[in-house]
């Protein structure tokens, strides 16, 4: 059974690099935000999800659409500007939606989504609706005032509402060191007395699993505050690899990517690694017939 | 026509719009103090919808737009319009972004109440209005109201609309009462408070009130001044001005905030682009108050304000009366300025706010 989550990771990383892969054609002409490096935890937050789900990303949404289980097709379209894609080419990758699956905002001003979610988690609690709120942000929206207004007013009135804090150390090129004076961002969670949790690319599938049932089910009740320990492998917007730009240094690139648990699965799972490549030749074949009708 | 003040009609409103449906709600900082004795007691009344909210403008801006989007209808209230600078981010990005995105699947009628101070020593943070910062936000509807009849419309209506509404209230239009024309059967719109055949007036806001009290001196002298209260600046009806302009072939226009980049502006600009203006004899004029900021004091906020005396003098010149009239005219509205001190609405007003 946990099989099957390792195997959905597995299909975002595919489903990703070959974004990345045709991003190169500039076809896709809207700025994308990738996740690649950051996908270990994807599956398990729908697995835990039981009942309805409003959730509301930043810029980095492909992530949010994909654990979601959005439409694939519908999120290619987009990033395409076609008319069939699922903001029929409104919004492109910073502002993927599918209300279908409960993808309810992005939003590429960083914190600037917190307030959408609280207001969901606002709305559900008045209404004695059984509905979970998820804002999801990164470190560099923990920055912005914004946080510390919703984590206050979240605590203070026990809404029903999980802040997700992927922290990949980094906003565009600037490592966390420079902008903060400590790379925990549960520490904010704590100011505001919201209870937190906190899972790292090191941990097990079965540990991450097992975190998000907790997280998840204390999310009902009262606000609970995740920080998802990552590492980002390409550049902040784009499809390259950025092993020494900016403040990352070779050492640093190396050793998160030795860390990285889906190249790791990738890399000694001969299954897994015909999973992620006919995953991924699917979606360059689908990206190619689109490139070829535009 | 009923005898409730601008305050009580508020008042009276908000029951009902909170009585009405249990999933409407308020949220006001301070909300237990009544607000301007504009939702008295009412976080007694209904406990259940009424929300006291943090000093967290931008959250709290950015969650009523929201959960006006799901299960619950929201009305916000603040203090004073500088407040809401601070939820500038929302209101910009995500206002009616939503709606946009989703094919008006996710809408927000919800209600921001941003109070517009004056007098009593309230000074340059206290006293702007800023009604084209908010007025150039898209698919937001801006209003200006006046008298009690213009809140009851917004307050009853905006649940139905698909975007946000912002009431930016006057604090000295809180004591005005109805008048015939303001009761009128109307819309969401501007409309004419007096009808006048000599001169037009378009206002909004407090200034509607200064017009309206020039004109009815005016009008003692048998000279018409026709007042059109613009109301709603995200949708000025170029079409009553231009019927008003027709006959009176004179015109002015009050800022209440500035006058480039402003509501005359805006007018000024629809109407030559539709070619309205070309009925006018004279360049039409525009006034608005005598400064950048409002200082503090009470006699160099007098100085700073304008004034019924100023209106009349545009009047005068635009009509270009003799001057016996105009000094008549002028004395008489002056005398009237002064006999209420000028940093209060009313004799029975105690400050501070």
């Amino acid at each position: 059974m946990l099989r099957d989550y390792i195997d959905k990771a597995i299909k975002y990383r595919a489903i990703e690099l070959a974004i990345a892969h045709q991003y190169a054609n500039q076809k896709m002409r809207c700025p994308v935000h990738l996740s690649i490096g950051q996908e270990y935890w994807l599956p398990f937050l729908k697995k835990n999800i039981f009942g309805k789900v409003r959730c509301f990303s930043s810029h980095r949404s492909h992530s949010m659409y994909l654990a979601l289980e959005g439409n694939i097709y519908s999120m290619l379209e987009e990033l395409y500007g076609l008319q069939t894609g699922c903001l029929k080419g409104r919004g492109g990758s910073m502002h993927l939606k599918d209300l279908g699956v409960g993808l309810e905002a992005s939003v590429p001003i960083l914190g600037s989504s917190l307030p959408l979610a609280l207001g969901s988690a606002f709305s559900a609690k008045h209404s004695k609706q059984h509905i979970l709120s998820i804002a999801y942000f990164g470190d560099g929206a923990c920055e912005e005032g914004v946080l510390h207004e919703c984590l206050n007013y979240a605590s203070a009135n026990r809404l029903p509402i999980l802040f997700i804090c992927e922290n990949n150390l980094y906003s565009c090129n600037t490592i966390i060191s420079k902008r903060q004076p400590s790379d925990n961002m549960n520490r904010f969670a704590v100011a505001a007395r919201v209870k937190t949790f906190q899972i790292s690319s090191s941990d097990s599938f079965k540990d991450i699993d097992s975190v998000l049932s907790q997280v998840i089910a204390s999310s009902y009740s009262a606000p609970v505050f995740l920080e998802i320990r990552s590492y980002r492998l390409y550049e902040h917007c784009g499809h390259r690899i950025d092993k020494e730009f900016g403040d990352r240094t070779l050492p640093e690139y190396n050793l998160f990517q030795n860390l990285d648990p889906i190249s790791v699965e990738i890399n000694r799972n001969s299954s897994s690694k015909l999973l992620f490549d006919n995953t991924f030749q699917e979606i360059v074949r689908i990206c190619s017939i689109i490139e070829e009708s535009i | 026509m009923n005898n409730l003040s601008h305050a009580q009609a508020i008042l009276v409103s908000t029951e009902e719009y909170l009585k009405s449906d249990p999933s409407n709600v308020i949220l006001c900082e301070g909300i237990s103090d009544g607000f301007y004795s504009t939702i008295d007691l009412l976080s007694l009344k209904y406990p259940d919808q009424s929300y006291e909210i943090p000093c967290s403008e931008n959250s709290m801006v950015g969650m009523a737009l929201s959960a006006s989007s799901y299960e619950v209808t929201t009305l916000v209230c603040l203090q004073r319009v500088e407040f809401a600078l601070l939820a500038i981010e929302q209101l910009v990005n995500n206002s009616a972004k939503n709606s946009f995105f989703t094919d008006s699947q996710r809408n927000s009628p919800c209600l921001f109440r941003f109070v517009i101070g004056r007098g009593w020593g309230q000074g340059p943070s206290h006293s702007q209005s800023l009604e084209t910062l908010f007025a150039q936000i898209p698919d937001i509807n801006v209003f200006m109201p006046v008298f009690p009849n213009d809140s009851k419309l917004i307050l009853s209506n905006f649940k139905s609309l698909h975007y946000p509404c912002i009431s930016l209230e006057h604090r000295w239009t809180h004591y005005s009462f109805d008048t015939v024309a303001s009761m009128d059967n109307r819309a969401l719109s501007s409309y004419v408070v007096t009808n006048g055949k000599d001169l037009t007036v378009v206002a909004y806001s407090y200034n509607v009130l200064l017009a309206k009290a020039v004109a009815d001196e005016f009008e003692k002298l048998n000279v018409g001044i026709e007042v059109i209260n613009l109301f709603n600046l995200s949708q000025i009806n170029a079409e009553l001005i231009a019927t008003s302009i027709a006959e009176t072939r004179l015109l002015l226009i009050l800022d209440l905030d500035k006058r480039s980049y402003s509501v005359s502006s805006e007018v000024l600009g629809q109407l030559a682009l539709k070619g309205l203006l070309g009925c006018l004899t004279r360049p039409p004029k525009r006034l608005s108050n005598h400064g950048i900021y409002c200082p503090s004091s009470p006699k160099l906020s007098a100085d700073y304000y304008l004034r019924g005396a100023d209106i009349a003098q545009a009047a005068c010149d635009l009509l270009d009366l003799d001057s016996y009239t105009k000094g008549t005219l002028l004395e008489k509205i002056s005398a009237l300025e002064q006999s209420v001190p000028s940093d209060v609405p009313n004799q029975t007003f105690s400050g501070p706010f």
